[in-house]
């Protein structure tokens, strides 16, 4: 009886560590902001006067905040399919081992090394519309970051580029693990490439797959760095993300009651997707 | 005869042709980080000229100079390298240890305790900051390497990422280990982590490289400037005044060294699989 | 594979302890008294050239003033924004980790004040207690101005610029101008830049008579003369220096339309390009012939034209003849705060009154482009080699003499909200998406609302 009681308690004894810093560092931080945000509260963060729910009607009803949602969205869908599809096709180049396979592994890898302050400055100096080196190549004439039509993408591009590294990292691995012997059955069958990747690689890979999507999406709902340094959120907030709201809000106008608010919006939005994400894994996610 | 070593060169030409290509592609993909190291060998004036180049009129090392000159950029490294290390080793076993759990038990609430792991992902740093600089505060640890360090000790992603490589271990080699009568911490030990060396290495890896990186929180904590992080020393270098694009890019160049280095040494362990790095059953 | 976990843990472990250490050491070199000598801490914004001047300033410190009276300045950087840092210690109420001295902009004032250890240079000068080398009445009002708070002087000056405009001399030359005599009022401006423009056979611009990006600063600089009594303080409460700012006047005293109804001139042009790409680079390769800068980028701006044209250096002009001329003044100031020990008050003292010194604002002058705070400064024999080696440099300090002392930022609490609304609606304006009367309202009454929400806050 006694064992048994242990034995249940064991689990939870090895996710201790983890739940501490979680708790400590995160949750109760956290819910400290979910308190505050019920609160009309000053530039020093503390409580004035309980105001219910107005923070969040106000945020509601803030078109800036509304296009900062359709922007985070933007982001994700130009960001999480393709940094995910560009490393695929990367694994697949250099799924066969040759001499010399670990210059272009590496190559394929590095842009993960790069902290986002360095890229912002990197890509602010291609993209410069007359100094840059980006029109220069491509023989055009477009203001890359403060031309609205553009600005979302250009950023986006930005965090594809980071996330390829650390994406294709994960999928050389998976994509060298699935059996010879499958895919020398399907060259007897003549299958083609495309075939050949959807039907028995794809399905081999999809744990890792699964993982890189949730990751970046993760990454890309809380999407704010470069926006706020590249920016500034854009000609009329045209590129601003939730998170981006939220910092220009909390911290450059002094603003923590918009800022809260934001903040938790976005968590209920992103924890949402994830739990849509989570209800594909059953369906599409082969572990064995 | 012929044929054949007429097809063996032909097969060898092949083979050379295509890891051109891939090197070419190679090029492609790190064409911003070329970029950056070319322009921190230039003279500010070609920076700012019309029409851009690519190459270096003149290879200059003032960059470099002024990096030196403006920051202690040694020291810099030195603090982020510890700061980077102790947090990832102490991630690496976080993480482990919580992704042994949610993968190899059945319990109450474990899915619900999953997503609670998750959902520290979804909360921007910038809501926890106050909070925890409170914290760390009243626990008398501002100024200290631990107090530096503390926040980082768990990742959420890498516990997601274990989980899902543990997910793929051969039930039935689980099994066999239970038969021979391993208990559960000596199976963690003796047969999990031993074939998990891979995955291991790449939590090892992408958290160093995202606490190298960090700047607020190592910033936010000390008041020491022998205690400064590399991503402060790139932050100094900034400013509006003047030409700062040539400095910034070498600093950058100088702190990627480490990361590269830590990439050469481990690429081995990574690439010979991380997911379903166990032996199939 | 456990021996290598072991290894792992051992040198965490190890690492721990080593860290333990580290830390113990460190807080000992925080600050406080030790054989008589007393370490205290300077936080700073100093960044690129500026760190050097810092570093070498404080040392020279340590080396002569603190080495006779046994202080020791210890400099540390903390990101571009001390005061960031300060706001964060504040809300979590650790007083304790403030600094002796820090260096602080004008738009962090309103909120300094609100902080327990803040110990203002009025308490300085009416305790008694110090020893004054440096008196108040050394430095330049237009400094002090920027630094007071219903009444009181917060910090004392450190690093003053101000706004200029650099052109192209070559350029007003072939465009049959007078590159001595640039434009004085916003109408000559706009009559430049048409000279000044160059368009290439399609029609498209090959080079603009004017490359500005109405943030605050550029608008703040240009409406502060805009006014009857001399200077226009943006905002009521003096601009926010007599108590919080409510909301502008800019609107109500029609000082910005009047400065509208003139800018219309410049963009009637059709030369001039209202967002900034890269003002000084584009500048610097001819794609625009006039442009406006801090005169703290005088020395960035000759490195970057060297052996391209010559460059010329102006006042800002006046909105029209009928009003002054001048430029409101930017930079930092360095504050005090008492952490409880009069020693290091003391010390703290003597530290800012180095750093005002001729000597150093000298420093900061010909290394920096700072405009120095104390009027000694401009009677020494370095200034006037510095002024005959670069003649330029002379601009900014007549410019400064011409302003009136009112001429300053507002303390405008929201000022990123500013930034925005006015960048936006000039480019808005300037690419014909709104109207000239869109622009003023959108500015003006937007503002204001998020002033009101601001203030419903924190008022």
């Amino acid at each position: 009886m006694r064992r048994k009681g242990i034995a249940r308690l064991e689990p939870l004894l090895y996710l201790l560590p983890a739940l501490v810093f979680f708790v400590l560092f995160t949750y109760y931080p956290f819910v400290k902001t979910v308190f505050n945000s019920f609160f009309l509260t000053n530039f020093m963060g503390i409580r004035k006067e309980f105001v219910g729910l107005e923070n969040y009607l106000r945020i509601l009803q803030d078109k800036e905040f509304f296009a900062a949602i359709k922007n985070t969205f933007i982001y994700v869908l130009a960001s999480v399919p393709l940094s995910v599809f560009i490393a695929l096709l990367l694994a697949l180049i250099a799924n066969k081992k040759t001499r010399s396979s670990p210059v272009y592994e590496t190559m394929f890898a590095l842009p993960m090394a790069m902290s986002s302050s360095v890229c912002a400055m990197i890509f602010e100096l291609m993209y410069n519309p007359s100094l840059g080196i980006l029109n220069e190549i491509l023989g055009t004439n477009i203001s890359w970051l403060t031309d609205s039509r553009y600005t979302i993408y250009s950023i986006s591009f930005i965090s594809v580029w980071m996330n390829i590294g650390f994406n294709f990292l994960f999928l050389l691995a998976a994509v060298r693990n699935v059996p010879a012997d499958l895919l020398e059955a399907a060259d007897m069958e003549g299958a083609s490439f495309f075939h050949r990747t959807t039907k028995i690689i794809l399905p081999i890979v999809s744990p890792t797959v699964f993982f890189l999507i949730i990751n970046s999406l993760a990454r890309s709902m809380m999407m704010s760095g470069l926006v706020i340094i590249l920016t500034d959120g854009g000609r009329s907030g045209s590129a601003s993300t939730m998170i981006s709201y939220m910092y220009t809000q909390s911290v450059n106008s002094q603003n923590y009651n918009n800022g809260y608010a934001a903040a938790i919006v976005a968590f209920i939005i992103t924890f949402i997707l994830m739990l849509v994400s989570f209800g594909f894994e059953k369906k599409y996610v082969h572990y064995d | 005869m012929d044929t054949i070593v007429r097809r063996n060169s032909r097969k060898k030409i092949g083979g050379i042709l295509f890891q051109a290509f891939a090197v070419a592609v190679g090029l492609l993909v790190l064409f911003p980080i070329i970029y950056c190291c070319f322009v921190s060998f230039m003279k500010p004036n070609q920076i700012q000229s019309i029409p851009p180049t690519f190459f270096p009129r003149e290879w200059t090392l003032e960059n470099y100079g002024t990096v030196m000159e403006t920051t202690t950029i040694g020291r810099f490294m030195l603090n982020s390298l510890i700061v980077a290390g102790v947090s990832s080793i102490i991630r690496l076993i976080t993480a482990s240890l919580a992704a042994f759990a949610f993968s190899f038990y059945q319990f109450k609430g474990r899915d619900a305790l999953f997503m609670v792991c998750l959902g520290t992902v979804m909360i921007p740093s910038d809501v926890v900051l106050v909070t925890n600089y409170q914290t760390i505060s009243r626990l008398h640890l501002v100024n200290t390497y631990v107090g530096m360090t503390c926040i980082f000790c768990v990742a959420a992603m890498n516990i997601f990422m274990m989980r899902q490589n543990f997910l793929t271990f051969s039930k039935t080699l689980q099994e066999a280990a239970y038969v021979d009568g391993c208990s559960n911490i000596r199976f963690f030990f003796k047969i999990l982590l031993p074939t998990s060396t891979p995955v291991l290495t790449t939590v090892f890896i992408s958290s160093f490289i995202s606490t190298w990186n960090t700047y607020l929180w190592p910033m936010l904590v000390t008041n020491d400037p022998m205690m400064r992080t590399v991503q402060v020393g790139v932050t100094m270098l900034n400013n509006e005044d003047s030409n700062v694009y040539g400095p910034i890019m070498a600093a950058s160049m100088m702190v990627l060294i480490p990361t590269v280095a830590l990439f050469l040494i481990f690429r081995k362990k990574i690439v010979s699989g991380i997911m379903g790095g166990a032996i199939k059953g | 594979m456990k021996k290598l976990f072991c290894l792992m843990l051992i040198a965490a472990m190890l690492l721990g302890l080593l860290a333990g250490c580290g830390s113990n050491t460190s807080n000992d070199a925080g600050g406080g008294s030790e054989d008589g000598v007393i370490t205290i801490e300077y936080w700073n914004s100093a960044e690129g050239a500026m760190a050097t001047s810092t570093e070498y300033l404080v040392k020279l410190f340590n080396d002569t003033v603190g080495k006779e009276k046994g202080i020791v300045v210890n400099s540390v950087f903390q990101g571009g924004d001390v005061m960031e840092k300060l706001k964060t210690l504040a809300q979590a109420n650790d007083y304790g980790n403030f600094p002796d001295v820090g260096q602080i902009y004008s738009a962090g004032i309103p909120t300094l004040v609100t902080m327990d250890p803040l110990y203002t240079m009025s308490e300085v000068y009416d305790s008694g207690k110090f020893e004054i080398t440096v008196k108040q009445e050394d430095i330049i009002e237009n400094f002090l101005r920027t630094y007071q708070y219903e009444g009181e002087l917060i910090g004392m000056p450190l690093n003053a610029s101000s706004m200029l405009m650099y052109y192209n001399k070559d350029a007003a030359r072939e465009a049959g101008l007078d590159p001595d005599a640039p434009p004085a009022t916003i109408a000559e401006l706009a009559e430049w830049t048409d000279k000044l423009t160059v368009r290439n056979d399609d029609g498209s611009i090959a080079r603009y008579g004017l490359n500005i990006q109405m943030d605050r600063y550029e608008l703040v600089n240009f409406l502060s003369g805009v006014s009857d009594t001399g200077c226009n303080y943006i905002g009521d409460n003096g601009g926010g220096r007599d108590g919080m700012m409510t909301k502008l006047t800019i609107g109500e005293d029609g000082s910005l339309m009047t400065f509208l109804n003139e800018w219309e001139k410049v963009i009637a042009t059709g030369g001039y390009k209202a967002v900034n790409d890269d003002e000084r680079g584009e500048f610097a390769n001819g794609l625009s012939a006039i442009n406006f800068q801090s005169s703290s980028q005088l020395a960035t701006m000759f490195e970057n034209t060297e052996g391209k044209f010559e460059l010329g250096v102006a006042p800002l002009p006046a909105c029209s003849d009928q009003y002054n001329a001048g430029a409101a003044v930017g930079g930092g100031s360095l504050c005090m705060f008492d952490l409880g020990s009069e020693e290091r008050l003391q010390a703290a003292w003597e530290f800012v009154q180095f750093m005002v010194s001729a000597d150093s604002q000298m420093y900061l002058f010909e290394n920096n482009g700072y405009l120095p705070v104390c009027a000694a400064a401009y009677e020494t024999d370095a200034y006037a080699a510095f002024i005959e080696e670069r003649p330029e440099a002379a601009v900014a300090v007549e410019q400064l003499y011409n302003s009136d002392v009112g001429m300053q930022e507002p303390l405008d609490l929201i000022n990123w909200e500013l930034n925005t609304l006015s960048k936006e609606n000039f480019i808005s304006w300037t690419n014909g998406e709104i109207s000239k009367q869109e622009c003023h309202d959108n500015i003006v009454d937007n503002f204001n609302a998020k002033l009101t929400e601001y203030i419903r806050a924190n008022g």
